[in-house]
């Protein structure tokens, strides 16, 4: 093929890729793809579902004015403004009126069927004689007290005052600790007046709550237009949305100034225009067939993949480095393809062995891990392909090298040739390393919690916990579940695990919980205290009714419903009615299965709370918190058996590439030498390392060894030793630039990743001579 | 004459300024509106369709500008209704709970068509009542009908009588033909509370 049609085709599938990329290109924050899922199927599960569930769609916002009246005014305008908004599902400032009307039409005719979670054992006695009579007079207390105009209405009905106890459930589940002052929420200090409202998009879709965020602020803007209203709210959709921003940011800031420090280094070195822009060809090959790849498997890409991958420009820019420096410094005779012909073997197996080492992430169960594996071998592979197809194709045959290269490459040389005439001396970068991993190792400190991927802006966080501390008093992200395979039989599992519940409140070992179970029981339960009505209870409650004074021919009704027996009411039904969005929070469906949720707060010993729940089948007691600590704690264990099979696998490679042994360890100890050394450094200067600082730790053990490659590869020749070290160098200066710049983001996940190849890129640098040491004086480098 | 022969202690209580003056609505608003704090004893008798006798009840009603009502139920039963900053309180043997006037609409009828009286709020009461003021020589009767459902299902019409400030009885009358005669008898219509008392008084036991 000739090589200006080369140069068209990968135009053409590049402007194809850049084109797909513009238009499905699609940015997520979901905290979700880096949670674990397979060690424990069932609860990895839940904590994806509950991640962009109807809990993490609500958002709370808490409008403060100068008085109670200004705050309310001001949340009913804030309400009825953004009622209209396409990304509000729901909002509301008040209770509705409609739900109470709507819970009495549900709940009012199986009143009688949800009067004890414990119909055996206090039915009887409620049942009986004594209890009747008791039941009447507390009737006639009612009725006499200032209230009594509201029992009246029911009492014939429900003489036994059932469906009040029911009322009083629903109070409880619908307002938590809020006041309601003029029909709409306020707090108990009277300051705050309280709305809630649910979005339409996940939390996580950043087109969606950027958008609408920023209308929310302007509609909040035009209710205080008199400026004295201050506006805070609770929702994951800010702290996604803020994330983004801050991910967005850091990738353009350490693309844009890696960029530029390399177009500064290329024309200082290079001098050429044509040169500059064939070296950025295959790193936007590569990231373009990154993004393509990624889109096309996943449909979208986490920000951390981008910014993940945005480092990678500094393994992508290594081939094209090599290969420039080569044809420039020495071009072969033959032309520019004879040139990649003579550097091909350590082009290939540089590119091959930091493949291998980033497929080997594919095995984790992270989703967010094997995107990240997926992204980074089809951008290397892709800036490897671009590199060897196209930049042979457009050079010059024998491009002129300017001056000051040319010294760079000689004193490199010099360098190098010194160091192996001084052998001994050499071994002393090896020693330096072991002696540094033999006191920092021991300190390695390892943190698995989530904040090491993701730690929420401190602002945000605190109006946060200041907004939801207003309208909440269940502990955050820790509950009890109860699984089954339908709603009847997670509600029947969820009557026990209220009785455990109320049994630990009682006992002191838990403060407080809400549970479904509030509401509703089961058909079983329902089914045992419907089976409580035994015949001539409406007999004798009327009695009873008669000898505290009461007409008996009005408690017809009640004689009535008492032996109606309707159908036990089904959470279906409710959930289908206005009451849904009440107790939408408590239900999550998983694959094939139901789970009820009950929020609980002020668990005294998680661990006897967790066992006093053992027993029961399908139910575990869920800290958020807890559980992906546990999970990366695990993960990191995972990930560092990878990462030593990739090593093993990388050598492998080499051994089979070489067929020597000691150039397979010359090319591949500098790299886990730079990499073991570089965890000792972050021990020693205190940092806690995660499941990133050691995923980053593959990225450099890639760029070491491809380092070390290179410098095998030229021993034979000065002036191809020349070459390589010029373009080491350069690989240096441009990956510890871009990683440097990762490493000052807010982002911890990407402040692990870009502090660990920074450092692990100038130590791969530093220590890459060592290959010079470990290789026989006589050697030849591969052919 | 009196106005109501149970009421004679009652109206030697009044100002005798306000026997001078003729009743309107306004006036009578004012007076109540000025008023330093006030308790009474009460008794009530309750008659419903449910009972084959009339429930009974009695206690004291103290009542502490410019929103602060308490009634002390006594007998049958110990009870404690407490109105303060726009919220109920009731609590008795049993215990105690709090209800937002503004989640009970038919409860906060009742409380307002005490308190708005006791406060002189005309506004509020216009807003909820259509009312109908008819003096009869000093003494007057001031007859609330609801406006707005669901208060209209609930209560017929509520009756106010008394003679200047001195409230002598309320009758509360539903759509069912249930009634609650509250009457109202050692009324102090110049009551001041000190900071002790209102401690002591306003709130549930």
């Amino acid at each position: 093929m000739r090589d200006s049609l080369k140069i068209a085709v990968v135009a053409l599938a590049m402007a194809a890729m850049g084109a797909y990329c513009a238009l499905k290109l699609e940015v997520s924050t979901e905290i979700t793809h880096f949670l674990p899922g397979a060690e424990d199927r069932r609860l990895s599960a839940i904590a994806r579902q509950l991640v962009d569930s109807t809990l993490t769609r609500t958002m709370i916002l808490s409008i403060e004015g100068p008085d109670q009246p200004s705050a309310i005014a001001a949340a009913r305008a804030l309400t009825a403004s953004l009622r209209a908004d396409p990304e509000v599902q729901w909002i509301s400032a008040g209770p509705d009126a409609a739900l109470a009307e709507s819970f009495y039409r549900l709940f009012f005719p199986h009143r009688y069927q949800l009067l004890s979670s414990d119909p055996e054992r206090e039915l009887p006695a409620r049942f009986s004689d004594q209890g009747l009579a008791a039941s009447a007079r507390a009737l006639k207390q009612k009725l006499a007290s200032p209230l009594g105009a509201l029992v009246k209405r029911l009492a014939g009905a429900d003489p036994l005052l059932a469906f009040f106890d029911e009322l009083k459930r629903l109070e409880a589940a619908r307002a938590g600790p809020l006041e309601v002052k003029d029909s709409v929420y306020v707090t108990h200090d009277g300051r705050h007046a309280i709305v809630f409202l649910g979005t339409r998009s996940s939390p996580f879709d950043g087109a969606a709550q950027g958008p609408f965020l920023q209308r929310l602020q302007r509609a909040f803007a035009a209710v205080n237009q008199a400026g004295a209203l201050r506006l805070e709210s609770s929702g994951v959709n800010r702290f996604a949305v803020d994330t983004e921003r801050i991910v967005r940011a850091d990738i353009n800031r350490v693309s844009i100034a890696s960029t530029l420090a390399l177009i500064a280094l290329f024309l200082l070195l290079f001098r050429s225009p044509r040169i500059l822009l064939l070296s950025f060809v295959p790193i936007a090959f590569g990231m373009l067939a990154a993004t393509t790849a990624g889109l096309f498997a996943y449909g979208k890409l986490h920000g951390l993949t981008l910014a993940f991958g945005s480092t990678l420009l500094g393994v992508c820019v290594d081939y094209p480095i090599l290969y420039l420096n080569h044809h420039v410094l020495l071009p072969a005779p033959g032309g520019p393809w004879k040139t990649l012909r003579r550097i091909a073997p350590a082009l290939l197996l540089g590119a091959f062995t930091t493949v291998a080492g980033f497929a080997g992430l594919a095995w984790t169960t992270f989703p967010g891990m094997r995107e990240i594996a997926l992204f980074a071998t089809t951008g290397i592979l892709g800036a490897l392909a671009s590199s060897c197809w196209l930049l042979p194709a457009a050079m010059q045959r024998a491009p002129a090298a300017v001056g000051l290269h040319l010294r760079l490459a000689s004193h490199l040389g010099d360098l190098l040739e010194a160091m192996r005439r001084r052998r001994a001396a050499l071994w002393l970068l090896p020693l330096a390393a072991l002696l540094a991993c033999a006191i920092g190792l021991p300190r390695l400190r390892w943190a698995d919690d989530l904040s090491a991927l993701q730690r929420p802006n401190p602002r945000l966080l605190a109006e946060d916990e200041r907004v939801r501390a207003q309208v909440s008093r269940m502990d955050s992200g820790r509950f009890v579940i109860a699984l089954a395979k339908d709603d009847a039989q997670a509600l029947a599992l969820n009557d026990r695990v209220w009785e455990r519940l109320w049994s630990a409140r009682r006992a002191g070992t838990l403060e407080d919980f809400r549970s479904l179970h509030d509401l509703l029981f089961s058909a079983e339960l329902q089914d045992r205290n419907a089976r409580q009505l035994l015949p001539g209870l409406a007999a004798r409650t009327i009695g009873a009714l008669e000898a505290e004074g009461f007409r008996g021919a009005a408690f017809g009704e009640f004689a009535q419903a008492l032996h109606a027996s309707p159908p036990p009411l089904a959470l279906a039904e409710v959930l289908a009615s206005p009451l849904g969005d009440l107790l939408r929070p408590f239900r999550v469906q998983l694959d094939g299965e139901v789970g009820l949720l009950s929020f609980v707060r002020g668990v005294k010993d998680p661990a006897a709370f967790a066992r006093s729940l053992q027993d029961l089948d399908g139910v575990r007691s869920f800290d958020q918190g807890a559980f992906l600590s546990d999970a990366y704690g695990r993960y990191r264990a995972r990930a560092l058996q990878l990462s030593i099979a990739g090593v093993v696998f990388v050598f492998a490679l080499m051994l089979a590439s070489y067929r020597d042994p000691r150039k397979a360890l010359a090319a591949g100890v500098p790299a886990v030498l730079a990499a073991a050394t570089t965890l000792a450094v972050l021990a020693l200067f205190g940092v806690e390392t995660n499941l990133l600082h050691l995923v980053s730790l593959l990225l450099v053990l890639s760029i070491g060894e491809d380092y070390a490659i290179f410098l095998v590869a030229s021993v034979e020749s000065r002036a191809e030793l020349e070459a390589s070290a010029v373009s080491v160098a350069l690989c240096c200066l441009s990956g510890v630039l871009s990683f440097g710049l990762l490493a000052l983001s807010e982002i911890p996940a990407l402040r692990a990743i870009g502090l660990t190849t920074g450092l692990g890129v100038l130590l791969s640098l530093v220590l890459a001579p060592t290959a010079l040491a470990l290789l026989p004086r006589t050697s030849r480098g591969v052919q | 004459m009196p106005c109501s022969s149970s009421f004679v202690s009652l109206l030697l209580a009044v100002a005798a300024g306000a026997a001078q003056k003729p009743v309107s609505l306004d006036a009578l608003l004012a007076q109540f509106a000025a008023l330093p704090g006030l308790e009474a004893r009460f008794h009530e008798e309750k008659r419903m369709a449910l009972l084959a006798a009339p429930l009974v009840s009695e206690g004291t009603l103290h009542f502490a500008p410019p929103d602060r009502l308490v009634r002390r139920t006594l007998s049958p039963s110990p009870s404690t209704l407490l109105i303060e900053k726009g919220a109920l309180r009731f609590g008795d043997a049993q215990g105690s709970e709090s209800i937002p006037l503004d989640g009970n609409p038919v409860v906060r009828l009742f409380v307002d068509s005490f308190l708005k009286i006791l406060e002189g709020d005309r506004p509020a009461l216009q807003k909820i009542f259509a009312m109908d003021l008819k003096p009869r020589g000093n003494c007057w009767e001031l007859v609330l009908k609801p406006r707005l459902a669901p208060m209209t299902s609930v209560i017929e019409q509520i009756v106010l009588r008394g003679e200047g400030v001195v409230l002598s009885q309320m009758t509360l009358r539903e759509p069912g033909g249930d009634q609650t005669v509250t009457t109202f008898t050692a009324v102090d219509p110049a009551r001041k509370y000190t900071p002790a008392e209102l401690a002591a008084i306003f709130a549930v036991q």
